[in-house]
């Protein structure tokens, strides 16, 4: 079975995000990068469904020179080969719909029977990007998806999270899955995973390799632009209601809830 | 600090410290408090390949170079220093040691069960009457017949109430100083060996620490591991790395001091304001800080020249004697900055301060240590 896993590397969950001068991105120095945990289930489910049907995982990758380390450590988990997008022109884009453009590209380029991608990254959490990868290669997707099982070899069964309940879903191939905590428990590097992963083939290209036009996947083509970007506001210190009874304190209570907060 | 290392090294500390923070990181109070080793993990670890890292590849190892393996100690000390050193014990002064100085059989036989995390070597030296000046062993052997009848005991052996294999450091009798000493992988349900209960210790308390009886234990030529009656010769070659290891301990456990100390100390307020905001206290993390990236980098700058062979003599010994002084100095700030929270059982950084103490005594005392630098500068 030829299996994709599409990753991205975000910063890490623990580092401190500041905010750039300009107020438009973030400062990306000084920040430890890991691979988005959503796109670890994703990667973690493709080495399942190796382990299970046989085939390749392949992992694709748009990002700097920088991404690589991700990689590589997907390739330590036990994927097989890396597919990694690397252009100037992509400096400082933001557009899901780019993004999305590029990795159909390859996508049409090498065979593939199953994606998986993270329900989003953690970084912009837009969410988008494999939705779109999915139109544009015109498979069906299932997003979210929060369970797995394999019914035969060319269908799966699928548990997706939704408001209030879950929806059980059987697809056949080929097909689109983002992944969504639960799905599994992704495995660590191993140490001969890691030997092993500096001689994998791990490809880097760029746009014109690709056959893509800077104009419309790079930053000129961005459909869409980032005005601000800011943090959120320090959290207000909480109010303590006091009084000399219970009954006080519930009085003054209920009037706050019903005329500042506005919930009651 | 870690943009100095290559893409292998910071995969390898990502791996390691993700694997200590899941696996060791929920139960590193209770092994502590129950005094019990976590044989689990251990296997786990064992499956993941990082007790074998160093070992070559032909033996089920991961054939990675030395300081791979530094990093794997430095990040499960910087969460159970414990933990770390026994695991350890089992990499470099058993299963690293069989494969520079062992028999081909020797390997096969010994190295694939510990690296796997099945089981669990030991190192032998120290006796009652022999610490510091380790040549003062007793433990002795004769040959009778082309056999080796061992018989003596040991004592503060990491490992041995639940290792199975020991390597035992004996001479030959009639032997004085620093001749006549061979070394002995044993075996545990060897007839004459025994093992002491754990000792109640001050620190690394998941660390079982024990002592070893040897009484007429007989053993063929193929125990014999390394050139007979070098033992000494042979277990000096491999002290400098024993000691540039020794120093990836301090550098975890006060790496844990320092990540606990800033977080608390932004977390913690008083006078209005978090305990961050006074200098004082800056002043303990800058000091920290600095103390020990400084000792990392001059640790592993070591690593490399380990590796082609080059003599560290002076250098291993300056790098174990700082990092431990600098471990002890930044568990007591940890402790301070926690202030009487800091001296509770149920924060980590008073186990930080107890584990933190050993590091100044085992492998060689500091003072011995000191001893080795000034003879150095003064040859
Ligand atoms: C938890 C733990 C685990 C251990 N694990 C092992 C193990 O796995 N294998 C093993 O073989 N050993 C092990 N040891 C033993 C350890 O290496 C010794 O404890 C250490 O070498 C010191 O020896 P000693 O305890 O006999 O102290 P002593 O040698 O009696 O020293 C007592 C004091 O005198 C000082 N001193 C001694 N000689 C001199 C001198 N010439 N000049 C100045 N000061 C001096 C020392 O620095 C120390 O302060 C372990 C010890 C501990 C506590």
């Amino acid at each position: 079975m030829e299996i994709v896993a599409l990753m991205k590397q975000v910063p890490d969950t623990e580092t401190q995000i500041k905010v750039n001068p300009q107020g438009t991105w973030i400062i990306e120095d000084d920040i430890k990068w890991i691979m988005n945990p959503y796109c670890e289930f994703g990667v973690e489910e493709a080495l399942r469904t190796k382990e299970k049907h046989g085939g390749t995982v392949t992992i694709v990758s748009i990002g700097p020179a920088r991404a690589v380390e991700a990689i590589r450590t997907a390739l330590a988990m036990g994927a097989d080969k890396a597919i990694h997008v690397d252009d100037p022109a992509l400096v400082g884009t933001t557009d899901s719909l780019g993004k999305a453009r590029i990795l159909a590209k390859i996508l049409q380029s090498i065979p593939f029977d199953i994606i998986f991608a993270g329900k989003q990254a953690i970084d912009d959490d837009m969410a988008q990007v494999g939705p779109a990868v999915a139109e544009l290669l015109g498979i069906p997707q299932l997003t979210f998806v929060n369970g797995l099982e394999w019914i035969d070899g060319r269908t799966v069964r699928v548990n997706r999270q939704v408001e209030g309940g879950s929806q059980v879903i059987e697809c056949s191939l080929p097909v689109l899955i983002t992944c969504q905590k639960g799905l599994n428990e992704p495995r660590y590097a191993s140490l001969p995973g890691i030997m092993k992963a500096k001689k994998k083939p791990l490809e880097t290209k760029n746009l014109a390799a690709l056959g893509l036009d800077p104009a419309q996947v790079g930053k000129e083509g961005d459909t869409t632009e980032i005005l601000r970007v800011e943090l959120p506001p320090p959290r207000k210190p909480g109010k303590i209601v006091d009084g000399e009874t219970p009954e006080e304190k519930a009085a003054k209570l209920a009037k706050l809830l019903r005329e500042e907060a506005k919930v009651i | 600090m870690d943009l100095l290392l290559s893409e292998h090294h910071r995969m390898v500390r990502a791996s390691a410290r993700k694997f200590a923070e899941a696996e060791l990181g929920p139960i590193a109070e209770e092994i502590d408090e129950q005094e019990r080793f976590p044989m689990e993990v251990y296997r786990k670890a064992g499956e993941l390949g990082l007790i074998g890292s160093i070992i070559p590849e032909q033996y089920g190892g991961g054939g990675a170079d030395l300081l791979t393996n530094g990093i794997i100690k430095e990040e499960m000390c910087r969460v159970s220093a414990g933990f770390g050193m026994s695991m350890n014990i089992c990499t470099n002064n058993f299963c690293y040691f069989i494969a520079k100085y062992g028999t081909e059989s020797q390997k096969r036989r010994y190295i694939p069960p510990v690296i796997s995390g099945e089981a669990l070597g030991s190192w032998c030296l120290t006796e009652p009457e022999a610490g510091s000046d380790a040549l003062a062993i007793r433990t002795s052997y004769r040959v009778e017949n082309g056999e080796y009848v061992i018989t003596g005991s040991k004592t503060f052996i990491t490992n041995a109430p639940i290792a199975r294999y020991f390597i035992v450091v004996a001479r030959r009798q009639g032997t004085k100083g620093a001749k006549g000493a061979s070394l002995f992988i044993l075996e545990r349900g060897m007839e004459g060996l025994s093992t002491g209960p754990p000792f109640r210790k001050l620190g690394m308390r998941c660390s079982p620490t024990g002592q070893v009886f040897l009484d007429e234990v007989r053993v063929g030529p193929e125990q014999v591991l390394g050139v007979e009656e070098e033992g000494f010769k042979t277990m000096f070659e491999t002290l400098d790395l024993e000691r540039i290891l020794g120093a990836n301990t301090s550098i975890g456990i006060a790496q844990a001091c320092l990540d606990a100390s800033v977080r608390y100390a932004k977390e913690r307020k008083q006078f209005g304001k978090p305990i961050a905001e006074f200098q004082l206290v800056r002043n303990m993390l800058a000091e920290m800080a600095t103390r020990l990236e400084i000792t990392r980098v001059y640790t592993y700058s070591l690593f490399p020249l380990a590796e082609r062979g080059v003599k560290l003599t002076k250098e291993a010994s300056i790098a174990k004697y700082y990092a431990s002084i600098m471990a002890t100095r930044a568990a007591l700030d940890a402790v301070q900055i926690f202030g009487g929270y800091g001296y509770m059982r149920d924060y980590p950084v008073q186990r930080y301060l107890r584990d933190a103490k050993l590091v100044e005594i085992g492998g060689g005392t500091s003072e011995i240590q000191k001893m080795i630098i000034a003879r150095e500068l003064l040859r």
